[in-house]
């Protein structure tokens, strides 16, 4: 009987303690965020000395001078100095990374990121500020019925970068008498067309682009104009741009 | 109901933060509370410095040694601080460009992340070049739905990760976007995508019921939200069961105050996203009452009315 009542003791004891069991609600939530501003807060000493050593490297490289600029080069529309030699330097420095003949590169007006490149020393950092997106460039092979409604956007907007070896009018914001390397435009032939992945994958409303036969060069737009005024640099010749006409309006 | 009043601050909690001491009050029935600090980034895109002075919009904002001052001292004045971040490291800047997000890795364990998971442009040298920096992390990368096993990284990312802090047990776990269309193939090769709704929802019923954690926080790299039918963290969060928290990314979002989401059981899911850049260091302060089960004092209501 005495054993009995001991287990029952027992059994409510750990019935309690079960039904006393603690458990973490979750109360409240507050918020608040910090603004890092320029007078906020103190710098860390040893994450600064952390980014030293980088940063210095980064700067060297930066204001690494990798070639010299004649005359100063502005950004404009139709053509301009700065668009021609930027979409010139394009279509040089894609011919090197292809087999078959390039006829033609593009450049979207938006993606040149300086209105001037000045005359004098250009340094790497010029180059990132001239063109900080990681875009690539890309290989499209465009018939020509395709190659006319890019030219037709690109006459609507008002032109765009594009290579010496196109020559064509705007005449009611449409693209007319069009050329490509000095032939007239045939809407039944084929085009090769170095385009950047941005232009190239139906941005800036070229929808059309998108889903034509393309091919990744995987190289930066960045490092192809980088890599031509290295290599003219080191040919002992300067930043030029070609005056040549390629749009009239 | 106020979008805010879950954060409005009482009587009560006012007293709980003034006192500083756990439990409260002398007294046998005062419950006891446990704070919790969330602090978290999203989408530094590899802004070690602040932005430059040039005359722009974001000129003089952020840069990782302010940041990791304001975090010294945060985690000087806390006991229980986690310290997060939803992903996009990578990309930005020339110091990703030059080194590859060596330093962005090096500083975020300095400055004591406790886990990350992995953006659309953590990818943006590859699986091979995200395996490469993860040398320099002394934190881990959480991902639910990226599957791995075929690359680099198979077995170099973990689901989850539970944290105890002062008795309270936190799950943590991390959700990536589709990569299809938004990373060139030839970048993530090998990984498999997985709906990222499924595997939330396992991993945090996981993380609740067989793990028994008291709060789930889910990193995510879905966006905050979208106009067109795409998943995104009001997605994830309405269609959960067990997440507690949502710490976002991806859409660059500035959320003021956190947004909270009733979800599929009707308890409020809290999401949070603090812009891009580093710009601005997000903190949560969550308290815990230790109590019995059916017993709350200083619980506010959370809950949402639809």
């Amino acid at each position: 009987m005495q054993k009995y009542h001991y287990y029952s003791i027992l059994v409510t004891l750990f019935i309690l303690s079960t039904s006393c069991a603690k458990v973490n609600h979750l109360a409240d939530v507050k918020n608040r965020n910090y603004r890092i501003e320029k007078a906020s807060f103190p710098v860390d000493t040893k994450v600064a000395s952390m980014i030293e050593p980088y940063k210095a490297k980064l700067d060297e490289t930066m204001n690494d001078v990798i070639g010299y600029n004649e005359v100063e080069l502005t950004k404009g529309k139709p053509n301009s100095g700065l668009t021609n030699w930027f979409s010139d330097v394009l279509l040089e420095e894609s011919q090197k990374l292809v087999t078959e003949k390039v006829d033609f590169a593009i450049q979207n007006y938006g993606g040149i990121r300086i209105p001037v490149l000045a005359q004098g020393n250009v340094t790497v950092g010029k180059i990132y500020e001239l063109m900080p997106f990681d875009n690539l460039m890309y290989i499209q092979e465009l018939r020509g019925s395709v190659v006319l409604q890019l030219f037709d956007k690109i006459a609507e907007s008002g032109g765009w970068p594009i290579s010496h070896s196109v020559s064509m009018d705007i005449a009611y914001g449409k693209a007319k008498n069009i050329f490509i390397n000095g032939v007239a435009l045939d809407t039944a032939k084929t085009y090769i067309a170095a385009i950047p992945d941005y232009i190239a994958n139906g941005g800036d409303n070229m929808i059309f682009l998108k889903g034509v036969k393309t091919t990744n060069t995987n190289a930066l737009i960045r490092d192809l104009l980088i890599n031509n005024i290295r290599f003219h640099t080191s040919q002992g010749r300067n930043i030029k741009s070609n005056p040549t006409p390629r749009i009239k309006d | 109901m106020d979008r805010r009043s879950f954060l409005r601050n009482t009587a009560y909690t006012s007293i709980v933060l003034s006192s500083g001491t756990f439990p409260l009050m002398a007294s046998p029935f005062a419950p006891e509370i446990t704070k919790l600090t969330i602090l978290h980034t999203n989408d530094v895109h590899s802004r070690i410095d602040p932005f430059p002075m040039d005359g722009s919009k974001n000129e003089g904002l952020g840069g990782a040694a302010k940041r990791a001052s304001l975090i010294k001292k945060i985690r000087s004045e806390e006991k229980n601080v986690l310290l997060f971040d939803a992903g996009d490291i990578f990309q930005g800047t020339p110091y990703f460009n030059f080194f590859g997000g060596e330093l962005e890795m090096k500083l975020m364990s300095e400055m004591g992340y406790d886990a990350a998971t992995i953006g659309n442009h953590d990818f943006d040298l590859g699986v091979d070049g995200l395996e490469k920096q993860l040398k320099h992390a002394n934190f881990p990368l959480l991902t639910c739905n990226y599957d791995f096993s075929d690359t680099v990284l198979n077995g170099k990312t973990q689901p989850y990760k539970i944290f105890k802090k002062d008795g309270i047990k936190i799950g943590v776990f991390g959700v990536g976007i589709e990569l299809n269309g938004l990373v060139p193939a030839s970048l993530y090769k090998g990984t498999i995508y997985k709906d990222p709704l499924v595997e939330a929802e396992n991993t945090s019923k996981f993380l609740k019921e067989q793990e028994m954690c008291d709060f789930v926080i889910c990193l995510s790299h879905l966006g905050y939200k979208y106009n067109e039918n795409k998943v995104s963290d009001q997605v994830l969060a309405s269609a959960s069961s067990h997440i507690d928290l949502i710490l976002g990314g991806h859409t660059h979002t500035f959320l003021n105050t956190p947004d909270r989401v009733v979800n599929k059981t009707n308890k409020p899911v809290i999401i949070s996203q603090v812009g891009w850049a580093g710009i601005v260091l997000g903190r949560l302060d969550i308290y815990f009452e230790r109590n019995k089960k059916d017993t709350c004092v200083t619980c506010k209501n959370l809950m949402v009315s639809s």
